[in-house]
């Protein structure tokens, strides 16, 4: 598999999808117009990742300023796909990076926590 | 039209930035981020500042798809599909994101319903419902999550304010005000 690289819009994040290291790297905030296009050759592309066989763990960095309430769900379904990869024995560690003063990003961060209680899901202050 | 009595009664009425016409991405994402740079210049708060760019990010997605769904069914294209006004409530020194946009009649109904019960939860409730949804899905569309008035909710500091005006047999004026 290929490194998948876009670039950041100043409403799309910078997305860098490493398959050697391992590393998913999301940055920068997120409402484009149409999120679930926008994102669909991202998950298609993770989704291929998690077909082959892996026993280095991968570690997703989210540092997301903002994102609106579609890429809320988007992200959701992003981690329900890890959570996936997870029970079919992958070792997989998500780091979610929020800024102190910005309270609505460590609480939108508490919340996937709960969502999926059996991934590895820090929540790391910047 | 007087330019000035129309200023005028911008500045009466608190409007800090107003947007009338066919909004696009690029439209959207600028507006949001020239609020953005001005407010953090006049030391306000980083929560107030992210809630007003996400109500206004919310109502402006809305603008644009609901205008979208119309013009493709073949509705008059000249008419401006929504308005936008971010401004500040002297009186309850309070900042303000409203929204207008034509809609048809026959989504009123559901559009009722949802407002109305976003409008009877607390902020604890609409934390809840919100992942709730998130989680089953079953308010996503085409376009996005169904999310978008409990963003908009979670933000406010007040009820969602809302009002509908029949135009004719088919249209409404749908308007939309959240108090951060």
């Amino acid at each position: 598999m290929k490194i998948l690289m876009i670039e950041a819009t100043k409403y799309t994040p910078m997305i860098n999808l490493d398959p050697q290291k391992g590393v998913f790297e999301f940055k920068g905030k997120s409402y484009p117009e149409n999120t679930f296009d926008f994102y669909s050759p991202v998950i298609d592309w993770i989704e291929k990742y998690f077909m082959s066989d892996r026993s280095a763990p991968t570690r997703v960095n989210m540092d997301i300023i903002y994102f609106n309430s579609s890429s809320s769900k988007l992200f959701f379904d992003f981690f329900d796909i890890l959570d996936e990869a997870r029970k079919n024995g992958y070792s997989v560690e998500v780091n979610w990076y929020y800024d102190k003063e910005n309270e609505s990003s460590l609480e939108a961060g508490e919340d996937f926590k709960e969502d999926f209680e059996e991934l590895t899901f820090n929540l790391i202050e910047k | 039209m007087n330019m000035f009595a129309f200023k005028k009664f911008i500045d009466d009425e608190g409007i800090i930035f107003s947007y009338s016409g066919t909004v696009s991405q690029p439209i959207l994402s600028g507006i949001a981020e020239t609020i953005e740079e001005e407010f953090k210049e006049f030391n306000i708060s980083i929560d107030i500042i992210q809630s007003i760019f996400a109500v206004f990010t919310e109502q402006m997605h809305n603008i644009m798809s609901y205008s979208k769904e119309r013009v493709s069914r073949g509705s008059n294209r000249f008419e401006s599909p929504g308005i936008s006004i971010v401004g500040y409530d002297q009186i309850k020194k309070k900042y303000f994101v409203s929204s207008a946009n034509i809609m048809d009649n026959k989504d009123e109904e559901k559009l009722l319903k949802k407002l109305k019960k976003v409008n009877t939860l607390d902020k604890q409730e609409l934390r809840k419902y919100y992942r709730e949804l998130r989680k089953n899905g079953k308010e996503k569309h085409m376009r996005g999550a169904g999310l978008g008035f409990l963003e908009m909710a979670k933000k406010s500091s007040e009820q969602l304010e809302y009002n509908i005006t029949h135009i004719d047999a088919e249209r409404s004026f749908f308007e939309i005000k959240v108090t951060i």
